[in-house]
């Protein structure tokens, strides 16, 4: 536990990577060598046991990571929480999340696939923000292994100014250890499990090449630090620490990114990677945090990394594990503590602190509190992900955490009784846990929908039905989140009458309906001289969005659309909200057929990268998608291929795609912009609407 | 699509007359520069001319990402289109691209060869037949004589003109018509040289070898350097 002295002695760090890079393997030597764990195992572990930050059942089974489980370790008094953050895209809103609360990060690269295109997707994430990393490139025992490829990537494809810290002795299976750059000596991993550091004298034959990249290394870190530039000038020693200094101040900066490499699986570079860590990645004093003012305007309002101030903090994850619901917390502000009452901003409900623990990956400690700048978790606090927890008194909520739409829906329907229930319950559980999981009941055919970000985020959410909830569910197939728009402007002018005994109802509406790009729906009101009395005013708006949530032209939902009422009548006695509603829907089902109505679809954004020979494969396989090929990009053996894909078409890609390459071939994807469907699919959703 | 589907004005239009006039089947011309003086927007200007013409522009980046390529696209086409008079009927990128290939590839590893094998592979499973071919970041002397031959007949072959961009050196010795040394070798094989020369308010474009127009000294197209937009004088 961090007591308020040595906050600047605490490090919140993500480990972020594409799959495969070997994130999991790191987690779990750092785990080893910080003296977390007492054993080592692999990631598809042939003990049977898996690596202990992939503690999802699914996960293990799949060799990716899907929740990120938070873990705590020491390492040279530095306290470290590490967030384990999924590789594949359709989970990024984990990896927004974890970004949210981490100050720093371990960018892990392959030494042999080296910048990937998930990587680029990371990244992306990373400079949203703004979390300073520092990069580890892997796996450089394995055959085709060259972190200088690696990092010259780095520099080309993701824009960081990377510079290595350390180089290689050895590749492949010749790979020995590192020479740090900085000391100007060759470390070495010795012991069954590489557990003891050994310094040596850089190896003769590498010697020019240190000291050249070393020389590389001091100009790029000059850059930040005066005091380094006029040593150089001035041609003095120049002290390990100076340079330190530098190359902290640019990481911080996010001016520069230092490059580590080895091999986690044969624990080769993890302890100086460590050490880089504590010396290199910021401290929560480092980091400037804001909250804003709810009761005032959403002011933002700066947060002090104090532990005697008033609490906030921000619950990033929720868990549903054997103990009951686990809420993970950051704590940005003041102290946390058992016992203490505490408030959900969001609710306005009072909370008291029950069980404080820190969590190593499924196991736990329980602890007293949790000061400002770290992470811990909370049990039975009843609350959603996001949340921001704050002192009594106070009014502030953390900046919410960007969350994308969904973009695909699946109809599922329990196969049991049994599993109703079961269905429900879980179902509940993932709605909190993933702002991006959404459910809802189709009114039309009673059908439970769940949408989400990809094919596989869903599948991933109904294998946990069934195993974590035993939930059989029958499946439909998935359906894009189509929308609906209108292309010109259509007067509209309509009066509804109807006299059939008693009360009669009268209403007249005139205006027009244009399209308005990127507004949603927005309501003009430029009635005049009374002609719609103020009071039915409102019921003609809410006439108009009743007729939104399903278009009139396919029964999507209608979005980017302006209607303006500037004229209409009313009746002294037969007027009411009721007749101004069916006024103002009418009015707008009979204008929108005229405004030449559109079905516009979600476009992904696709990067595969595939062996250069499978490249032209590859191409005529996303051109049958309907893919807009952007672009190829060289990259020695590999290639890859940019295009933007309608959504419609990237069912079941992964498995044409891995057939049509041998294995060989990956890809990520994520939302880029709706757009016009061509009229031939429009044709045909017509076709299956009349079908219906 | 072909050019009178699309809205665009006749000063463009002008601009797109000449350009265009500069990439028949087999020709190969290049465009010299400083480094920084701007060859980038020039040739994408030359491109999405060509595209504006509905052809098939193939642009091969040896020093640039995809996205920073099709970031240049955007961006000089964004200023095309607020100098329109009506922006909101100019032809949309959208519809443009659809006329455009990036393709990058390593200065290291590119070859004629290799890139001939690539446009072939996309011919032939008609994923796009170029009419135009852009190559841009060759470095200070990266380009051979006999590359050039090889680009004009593959051109020849397969239907389309090549256009290339080579730094030059600011103290660069020059030869005979002002051609700096590094282009002399090359010279016999290119159809055009035109090198963009930087006056402080102007960046002009002047012809230092022109087989279409031999007598013309300056080609009548400047640089605006303040949005990098070519003009008629």
């Amino acid at each position: 536990m961090s007591t308020g002295s040595d906050i600047g002695r605490l490090r919140n760090i993500g480990i972020s990577a594409h799959i495969d890079s070997g994130k999991t393997t790191l987690t779990e030597r750092i785990l080893y060598f910080t003296k977390r764990i007492h054993a080592i195992h692999d990631v598809k572990g042939k003990d049977g046991v898996g690596a202990t930050m992939d503690f999802m059942e699914l996960e293990k089974e799949r060799g990716i990571t899907i929740t990120s489980a938070a873990t705590f370790c020491r390492w040279k008094g530095y306290n470290i929480n590490i967030i384990d953050t999924p590789g594949h895209v359709d989970f990024t809103i984990e990896v927004e999340r974890a970004l949210r609360v981490l100050d720093g990060a371990i960018l892990v690269l392959c030494a042999v696939g080296g910048v990937q295109s998930q990587s680029i997707t990371v990244d992306r994430q990373m400079r949203r923000y703004n979390v300073p990393c520092v990069a580890f490139v892997n796996k450089c025992d394995r055959s085709g292994a060259d972190p200088f490829r690696v990092t010259a990537q780095l520099r080309e494809k993701l824009g960081h100014n990377a510079v290595m810290m350390q180089i290689p002795v050895g590749l492949e299976a010749e790979h020995k250890g590192v020479i740090d750059l900085v000391a100007m000596k060759a470390l070495y991993f010795e012991g069954e499990y590489g557990e003891k550091v050994v310094q040596a004298p850089v190896p003769e034959h590498l010697k020019d090449k240190a000291q050249r990249m070393r020389e590389e290394l001091v100009d790029a870190a000059s850059v930040f630090s005066d005091e380094l530039t006029d040593a150089i000038l001035e041609e003095r020693e120049i002290p390990e620490q100076l340079v330190m200094d530098a190359v902290r101040k640019g990481t911080l900066s996010r001016g520069l990114t230092p490059v580590f490499m080895g091999s986690a699986y044969k624990n080769k570079g993890v302890q100086p990677l460590l050490d880089a860590v504590t010396r290199f990645l910021p401290s929560p004093l480092d980091i400037k945090n804001e909250a804003l003012d709810v009761g005032n305007g959403d002011i933002p309002v700066p947060l002090d990394s104090d532990p005697s101030k008033p609490l906030v903090a921000l619950a990033f994850k929720l868990e549903d594990g054997r103990y009951g619901q686990l809420t993970y917390v950051r704590v940005y502000q003041g102290t946390l503590s058992k016992g203490n009452t505490i408030i959900n901003s969001r609710t306005g409900r009072k909370i008291r602190v029950g069980r404080v623990v820190r969590m190593h990956s499924d196991q736990m400690e329980d602890v007293d509190c949790i000061l400002a700048g770290d992470i811990g978790a909370l049990f039975g606090v009843d609350c959603a992900s996001g949340d921001t927890f704050t002192a009594e008194g106070l009014s502030l909520a953390m900046t919410s955490i960007f969350i994308p739409e969904p973009v695909v829906s699946l109809a599922i329907k329990p196969a049991d009784n049994k599993s109703e229930v079961a269905m429900t319950k879980a179902l509940n559980r993932f709605s909190k846990e993933d702002p991006t999981f959404r459910v809802y009941v189709d009114p039309e055919t009673s059908e439970t929908v769940i949408q989400g970000m990809g094919e596989l985020h869903l599948d991933v959410y109904i294998e946990r039905m069934k195993r974590e909830y035993g939930a059989s569910v029958d499946v439909g197939s998935p359906q894009v989140a189509y929308r609906e728009t209108i292309t010109r402007r259509v007067d509209f002018d309509y009066t509804h009458k109807k006299q059939t005994g008693g009360a009669g109802q009268y209403a007249r509406v005139a205006g027009y309906i244009e399209p308005a790009p990127g507004e949603g729906f927005d309501f003009v009101n430029r009635i005049t001289g009374g002609a719609i009395p103020t009071q039915f005013i409102p019921a003609c708006e809410n006439g108009f969005k009743k007729c939104l949530q399903k278009g009139p032209y396919l029964e999507f939902p209608v979005v980017d659309i302006r209607v303006c009422i500037n004229d209409g009548a009313s009746h002294a006695v037969d007027s009411s909200e009721m007749a101004f509603a069916a006024a103002a829907r009418n009015a707008f089902i009979e204008a929108y057929r005229k405004a030449g109505p559109v079905i516009h679809e979600p476009i992904m954004r696709v990067s595969v990268e595939t062996p250069t020979q499978f490249q032209g494969g590859v191409m005529k396989l996303l051109n049958q998608r309907r893919a807009m090929i952007v672009g190829t990009q060289e990259e020695g053996q590999m290639c890859v291929i940019e295009a933007s894909v309608p959504l419609a078409e990237m069912f079941g890609f992964s498995n044409v795609l891995r057939s049509a390459t041998q294995g060989q071939a990956q890809f990520a994807m994520e939302f880029l912009e709706y757009r016009e469907v061509p009229r031939q699919i429009a044709e045909e959703l017509e076709k299956r609407k009349t079908a219906k | 699509m072909n050019r009178k589907d699309i809205n665009i004005s006749d000063t463009l239009s002008g601009l797109v007359g000449i350009t265009t006039g500069y990439h028949k089947p087999g020709m190969a011309g290049a465009v010299v520069a400083r480094p920084g003086v701007g060859k980038t927007p020039f040739l994408v200007q030359v491109a999405l001319h060509a595209m504006m013409a509905g052809r098939n522009v193939m642009h091969v980046s040896l020093q640039d990402p995809i996205k920073k390529v099709a970031f240049w696209y955007e961006q000089i086409f964004s200023l095309l289109r607020e100098r329109h008079h009506e922006p909101e009927k100019f032809v949309t990128l959208d519809s443009l691209v659809s006329h455009r290939f990036i393709m990058t590839m390593h200065v290291s590893g590119f070859s004629v060869e290799a890139l001939g094998e690539r446009v072939s592979d996309l011919v032939e499973q008609d994923l796009f037949v170029p009419d135009m071919l852009v190559i841009d970041g060759l470095p200070f002397g990266g380009i051979r004589q006999e590359m050039v031959e090889g680009l004009k007949k593959m051109g020849l072959d397969m239907n389309f003109g090549t256009w290339l961009s080579f730094p030059v050196h600011r103290e660069e010795e020059r030869g005979e018509n002002n051609m700096p040394v590094s282009v002399i070798d090359l010279q016999a094989s290119l159809d055009f040289v035109w090198e963009l020369v930087p006056d402080g308010r102007k960046i002009h474009v002047r012809r230092l070898k022109d087989d279409l127009e031999p007598d013309g000294s300056i080609v009548g197209i400047y640089m605006d350097p303040s949005t990098m937009l070519l003009a008629v004088p």
